[in-house]
């Protein structure tokens, strides 16, 4: 009984005190990392990350109407609950080969502002946060013609994660077709 | 006149006006005014004194009008631009929102505009009292909106929604009809329940699931009509009546023939005409521009018309009456009517047309050049409609609202022009039509009618295919050929025997589109084609059909245009190849590698065989029972159906019966052999040792 009486209460306490302000600090530091979540989706072995905050769902592969005098990447429409929307694929675009999309393929709803598009995707990952401070440029001297669709890339656990950016990509001209209007332009 | 009707469609221009005021003295207030923003202020404040004083709401006229008086000094520099005179315009735009709120509400008006009168009148607020008097105008306790704003986009949305519930709807239905496959189930179940109880609680459990099942079958017939009467409400909310455009004809019609020295007798029918509202923002320019030129160029001046022996007044006569889905407007007057020949004249004098090709244009088609960019018949031009530009706009929006004109004219008589519009821009009816394996929707008001043809009634016409159709001679296009921008192979232009043909009338021009099937009359709500797709060539939007799917929809017009460039159809010569590939027969492939088939058809085409190709013994029944062949080609290993069981079933079939089969497959042992010829096989190679020259030899031999 009288040993109890040993211990020294105000410095224990002061200790607790101390250690609950050191953990609420790091708590805050950890917060302070910048994080950006991305929905990472996948062609083969190429990993892309779509910025979540663009992205507005994930649908199975309904039936694709294609669309007369389109690009390849513009494979055709899909009906978006009574809406209709262009599907993009980007794999020409980033130059990777392109067979029919499978059954298992995916379609990315991903909007930014008016401009809105379903991409076609080989599969879905989920979602990840990706810290800012370990977003790396792409490498150096790299002459792909997408390069700028990049705003740079990650190495994770499953490899290495290009992020594209939507809103560069949404911008590109040839993801706006505007048949007539180039006509009325040429006839003037 | 229903007063309260005129009212409620001032209410809605007004507020536009009123938002469109409130934002330009805002953006006068934060960084001075452009001359287009005054100008556009002083529009909006004269519309609105002017459409106010024709329903007879004095007092909101006044007040419009001395703030068009007061806008006018500030743009003349009489006055100077202050945030106070900005104020005094913001308080005066309350005054006239409140007035209209008491106006919509069918109230007596008790807003006390007397003092912002003066206050507009002085250029300045006088004292804080009016400040508050305005306030408290624009909140007046009684008033109650009978009717609100939406927009097009939010309709299109609500729409949307009702589509979707209906296409639900169906999946309960199919639900419902999984469900009723389960009773048999349960009546196959029940027979081998022996003990008494057991048997007696199913049976209770199945009359409850019948039970269950028609009433789901009750909710859902009672959900999908609630759902068709709700859609057909969103659909009429943006319907409008024609007056709503008219009016404003009047007025300024009148004004014209005065200017023109000539005197009109301006007469409408079918005010009440219910349009679309995008339709009748289309349509009002238009009818604007053909009103306009029947009094500038059809009607004469009085003294040549009693000269001619006509009343002195010139009739000019709007009508508009319901067709199904369309509306039919003429707009017709008594004037002098167009000259073909003087027509042909003016396009040949403005390049329009070489003298030779004016010469050989029958007077009918001659005049729908008045349609043309950059035509007038006029000698000099007048700021009325002799700028060449008036008709072109009808076309332009003709075009965009897919519309359909006709024009007739006789001299010394007068003038009659037909619109043919759709009622709603957002629903038509349309011919789904199938091209190059995709379903697209052509509106029907363009479809004279469908031709069933054979090939040998195609004719040939300065190297274009055409087809007689009632003493007129047709040029043919084929949907597919033009939507691909690629000319197809031979083969698929030519579906087997007759082929579909659609009649189309545009502007009574006949053109045949060569489609791959008709499939039949379907209602259609048009929809956008999305933020990516701002325009294409030949196509004017989308639909979906009843599983949801999309569908695009044929612009005609496109296709019109086209239809001297295109190269036009091919289907005599597919037809001469299909003859000459019919001589030496017609073969069945079948084998369920890609790799094999493909090489069997290309090694039989080019000894001239014609070939189909069936990917498994299913298909190939499938494809035997619809045509004739003269022999079958097939693999033994396939999935579901082994060439030697196909081979059986051909022969177990009357009309198959002595059907040719040679067998090709890589099993080589005498056994299968034995087995090909007991199945009813004629030959068997063995693709190990496979060349050409043995399956050709064998195919010879065999039909022959």
């Amino acid at each position: 009984m009288s040993e109890s009486q040993n211990y020294d209460i105000p410095k224990i306490l002061d200790q607790m005190r101390a250690d609950y302000w050191q953990s609420l600090e790091t708590a805050e530091l950890t917060e302070q990392v910048e994080q950006t979540d991305y929905m990472v989706v996948a062609f083969g072995q190429q990993r892309l990350g779509l910025p979540a905050a663009t992205c507005r769902e994930v649908l199975k592969l309904p039936r694709i109407v294609k669309v007369p005098r389109l690009p390849r990447h513009l494979p055709g429409i899909i009906n978006l609950r009574g809406e209709i929307v262009a599907v993009t694929d980007l794999r020409p675009l980033l130059q990777l080969a392109a067979g029919e999309p499978t059954a298992a393929f995916r379609l990315v709803v991903i909007a930014d502002g008016t401009q809105k598009t379903a991409l076609l995707v080989e599969r879905v990952e989920g979602l990840r946060a990706v810290a800012e401070r370990t977003v790396e440029a792409l490498a150096e001297g790299v002459s792909h013609e997408a390069v700028d669709l990049f705003r740079g890339k990650v190495e994770d656990a499953a490899g290495l994660l290009m992020l594209l950016d939507t809103k560069r990509l949404l911008a590109r001209p040839e993801l706006v077709i505007d048949q007539k209007g180039t006509a009325n332009t040429l006839a003037e | 006149m229903n007063k309260n009707k005129y009212v409620e469609i001032f209410a809605r221009e007004a507020e536009e006006h009123l938002q469109l005021m409130r934002q330009g003295l805002l953006a006068m207030e934060k960084g001075g005014a452009s001359g287009e923003q005054f100008n556009q202020l002083l529009r909006s404040a004269h519309t609105l004194k002017g459409s106010a004083r024709m329903v007879d709401l004095l007092e909101l006229s006044t007040v419009a009008h001395h703030m068009e008086d007061l806008l006018k000094e500030l743009q003349g520099g009489g006055r100077e631009l202050s945030p106070a005179v900005v104020d005094l315009l913001l308080v005066a735009t309350d005054a006239i929102e409140a007035l209209l709120a008491q106006a919509s509400a069918g109230g007596t008006l008790s807003v006390n505009v007397a003092p912002i009168i003066e206050a507009l009148r002085a250029g300045a607020l006088p004292e804080q009292t009016i400040e508050s008097a305005a306030t408290n105008a624009a909140h007046p306790g009684v008033e109650r909106r009978r009717s609100v704003r939406a927009s097009v986009e939010r309709l299109d949305q609500l729409t949307n929604c009702m589509g979707e519930i209906l296409l639900s709807r169906q999946a309960l239905a199919e639900r419902q009809r999984q469900l009723l496959t389960l009773i048999p189930v349960m009546d196959s179940f029940l027979v081998q329940l022996h003990r008494t109880e057991n048997h007696q609680r199913m049976k209770e459990l199945r009359s409850s699931f019948v039970r269950i099942v028609s009433d789901l079958e009750q909710d859902t017939v009672h959900l999908g009509y609630q759902a068709e009467d709700i859609y057909q409400r969103a659909m009429e909310l943006r319907l409008l009546p024609l007056a709503t455009i008219t009016e404003d004809f009047e007025r300024s019609l009148r004004d014209l023939a005065r200017t023109l020295g000539k005197e009109l007798d301006f007469t409408v029918t079918g005010k009440e005409v219910e349009l679309d509202r995008t339709v009748l923002d289309l349509i009002k320019p238009m009818l604007l521009h053909v009103l306009n030129n029947a009094v500038d160029h059809g009607i004469e001046t009085p003294e040549t018309r009693l000269h001619a022996g006509k009343p002195s007044f010139g009739r000019v006569h709007l009508s508009a009456q319901y067709e199904g889905a369309f509306i039919q407007i003429v707009v017709s007057d008594d004037g002098q009517g167009i000259d073909p020949a003087k027509v042909r004249g003016a396009a040949v004098k403005r390049g329009l047309l070489s003298a030779d090709e004016a010469a050989r244009l029958s007077d009918e088609a001659a005049l729908y050049l008045v349609l043309q960019p950059g035509f007038s018949t006029r000698e000099f031009i007048t700021d009325v409609s002799g700028r060449g530009v008036g008709l072109d706009v009808v076309k332009t929006n003709l075009d965009q609202v897919k519309g359909n004109l006709t024009l007739s004219s006789k001299i010394g008589q007068g003038t009659e022009m037909r619109l043919r519009v759709p009622s709603s821009l957002a629903m038509f009816t349309g011919l789904l039509v199938e091209a190059d394996g995709e379903t697209y929707v052509i509106p029907q008001q363009y479809i004279v009618e469908i031709l069933r043809l054979a090939p040998t009634e195609v004719r040939t016409e300065l190297g274009r295919e055409v087809v007689r159709l009632r003493e007129r001679t047709i040029p043919l296009v084929s949907l597919a050929g033009l939507l691909s921008g690629a000319s197809r192979s031979i083969e698929d232009e030519l579906p087997e025997g007759r082929v579909s043909v659609v009649v189309l009338n545009f502007r009574d021009q006949l053109l045949g589109c060569l489609v791959d099937r008709a499939i039949g009359l379907h209602d259609v709500v048009v929809k956008g084609l999305g933020s990516q797709l701002k325009s294409l060539d030949y196509i004017s939007g989308a639909t979906l059909l009843g599983a949801g799917t999309p569908a695009l929809i044929v612009s005609v017009a496109d296709l019109y245009g086209a239809r001297q460039t295109s190269e036009g159809t091919r289907l005599r010569e597919a037809h001469a190849a299909r003859q000459a590939s019919a001589k030496r027969g017609r073969v069945l492939v079948v084998d369920d590698s890609i790799t094999t088939r493909t090489m069997e058809k290309n090694i039989l085409e080019t000894h001239g065989y014609d070939v189909t190709i069936a990917v498994s013994g299913f298909d190939a029944l499938e494809k035997l029972s619809g045509n004739s062949f003269d022999l079958m080609v097939s693999d033994v290993e396939m999935p579901g159906m082994t060439g030697f069981e196909l081979t059986k079933k051909v022969r177990e079939r009357e009309e198959t019966r002595a059907l040719p089969v040679i067998i090709v497959t890589s099993l080589a042992s005498a056994d299968d052999r034995r087995r090909g010829m007991e199945a009813g096989a004629q030959a068997y190679i063995v693709k190990g040792t496979f060349d050409q020259g043995v399956l050709l030899e064998t195919v010879e031999a065999l039909i022959d």
